[in-house]
């Protein structure tokens, strides 16, 4: 075989072996490619703020019910409770409807009939997992990691602030009467406190639920 | 002879360890392989823990291994050195050796995934203590302090004892750590609710107690009016007290740590930390080893992850508790 010849061959397995060694791909790409592998907890919260949680009003279970069992029979009231752990600090889907007593930057308060605590629906700070964790519909066993998890409570919460809670501030003046389901946080072996602070995951003021 | 040295010191480890199995296999089949044939020999539990160079981890093993041995099993303890490499040979070595299950703190949430899978492939269950690895199914069980709850509650009172306002410093852990992430994100999930809350600078420790000294000194130079510090970690929070109290600020700035070691709940006696969240690595370990039992005894129903709770230690309430866990 001539030197040409040969040198020719040589340079195109060269070319041949390179072109199939190097892949060149947009950084952009590959990145998107891997946000698509990522778990979305916005998207997972808004489903569940806005599907799951409505289709299951049956894990809410009702604030004067609840009232009256941690003053009578406690164990049965924490029997309702859940968490992503087996510690003192317990999380309950509460629902009522009371009458807006105040108002302030931080809550509104609400009388509810057979409930003898304040209630207290925050409003501007909306913090801890009490809006993930009160159904039990959120397992840790569903996730990869427990980041993700997290990142679900935190969305959760964001969504709330958001969302829920922008039209019910415009809307809430004292005397008019609210309807609400919520996330409650409770410490299982301390007093039942003098205010009950509810995270809000569902608000219907009286002009708005007449017809629901 | 000479051929045949270099020759085997150049397989790489994992050929060495298949080499190994395949002599352990070949034994059993003349005399009975140790562990696990014939019940004759304890069956070998490994504990492999991130880092000895923490006070915290060394109780985290040397709990897992009494409670190993009082089940009557036997345990060796591995140290990682933070290293994922030496981890991975660990594994290796464990795996070749005829360990019948794994109790694991991982160095990487990423990184290990691949040891666990190793050894889940060799049918060695492993349960992970305290740090998490990023897989629901290649660990039998995940037995994992719920830092992010622990690191809100910590948040709480961060606010409260600053008074909604003041400029802090974060000190993270090792970032490829989720531990690290949970207690950030649920520290942030209160504070940054608070914008006269200011974070000033935010860095790596690595959870190492010199490394938080020299980085909260570098800190001090720019930004030497803080008033609080969050450490991801005990060993963290006590390097940051020192470098405070060399720059004379001792005191005035209130610091948070993580974990409930033991110099951190003195400390806290003594009124120089402020607080720590209380991790129970007595309670987890004794557990993994618990579940190791259980699954030689038949049980497969784990859970994936178990998140344990853990308690905020202060002033307040520091009669209750010691070092590593609560009174008795």
């Amino acid at each position: 075989m001539g030197a040409p010849i040969k040198y020719t061959l040589l340079a195109v397995a060269i070319v041949l072996v390179g072109y199939n060694s190097i892949y060149i791909r947009k950084l952009s790409d590959v990145r998107n490619a891997e946000k698509a592998l990522d778990f979305d907890a916005k998207a997972y919260a808004e489903n569940f703020l806005h599907t799951t949680l409505p289709a299951h009003p049956e894990k809410a279970i009702g604030l004067d019910q609840l009232s009256h069992a941690l003053t009578t029979d406690p164990a049965k009231a924490f029997s309702w409770s859940h968490a992503q752990n087996n510690g003192n600090n317990r999380f309950f889907l509460v629902k009522g409807s009371g009458t807006i007593t105040r108002i302030d930057s931080e809550y509104t308060y609400l009388d509810i009939p057979g409930v003898p605590q304040k209630v207290a629906l925050a409003t501007r700070y909306i913090i801890g997992t009490a809006a993930r964790d009160g159904s039990g519909l959120i397992s840790v066993d569903e996730f990869t990691t427990t980041m993700d998890m997290n990142t679900v409570s935190e969305e959760l919460n964001k969504l709330i602030r958001n969302e829920v809670l922008p039209p019910f501030k415009v809307a809430a003046k004292p005397e008019e009467t609210v309807r609400f389901t919520g996330g409650l946080e409770l410490q299982q072996n301390a007093a039942v406190p003098d205010t009950l602070e509810i995270t809000p995951m569902i608000l219907i003021i009286k002009d708005s639920f007449n017809n629901r | 002879m000479k051929k045949l040295t270099i020759a085997l010191l150049s397989l790489p480890l994992h050929s060495f360890a298949g080499l190994l199995l395949a002599g352990c296999f070949a034994g059993l089949l003349f005399t009975g392989c140790t562990a696990g044939a014939g019940g004759r020999q304890p069956k070998k539990i490994a504990i492999v823990v991130s880092t000895l160079n923490n006070p915290w981890f060394v109780f985290l093993a040397q709990t897992a291994a009494a409670k190993a041995k009082a089940l009557g099993y036997e345990s060796k303890i591995f140290d990682s050195q933070n290293n994922t490499a030496l981890e991975s040979d660990h594994f290796e070595n464990a795996i070749a050796s005829g360990y019948n299950a794994i109790l694991f703190n991982p160095t990487d949430a990423k990184g290990s995934v691949i040891n666990v899978k190793k050894a889940k492939d060799a049918g060695i269950p492993v349960f992970c203590m305290d740090r998490e690895i990023d897989s629901k199914d290649a660990a039998t069980s995940q037995i994992l302090s719920d830092s992010y709850s622990g690191c809100i509650d910590l948040g709480k009172l961060f606010v409260k004892t600053l008074n909604k306002k003041g400029n802090y410093v974060e000190l993270l852990g090792i970032v490829s750590d989720d531990n690290t992430w949970n207690r950030s994100k649920g520290f942030h999930s209160v504070v940054d609710n608070y914008p006269q809350l200011k974070m000033v600078a935010q860095q790596s420790a690595d959870f190492d107690r010199n490394k938080a000294m020299e980085v909260m000194e570098s800190i001090l130079q720019a930004h030497p009016d803080i008033d609080g510090v969050f450490a991801g970690n005990d060993a963290m929070a006590m390097g940051a007290w020192q470098a405070l109290t060399a720059a004379g600020l001792a005191g005035k700035v209130k610091v948070i740590g993580f974990d409930g070691a033991e110099d951190a709940i003195n400390s806290i006696k003594e009124g120089k930390l402020t607080a720590t969240a209380m991790q129970f690595p007595k309670a987890i370990a004794e557990l993994a080893a618990t579940d190791a039992d259980e699954y030689f005894k038949g049980k497969r129903d784990f859970p994936h992850k178990l998140p344990i709770p853990v308690d905020v230690v202060s002033a307040t309430n520091i009669d209750k508790y010691t070092a590593y866990g609560k009174k008795n």
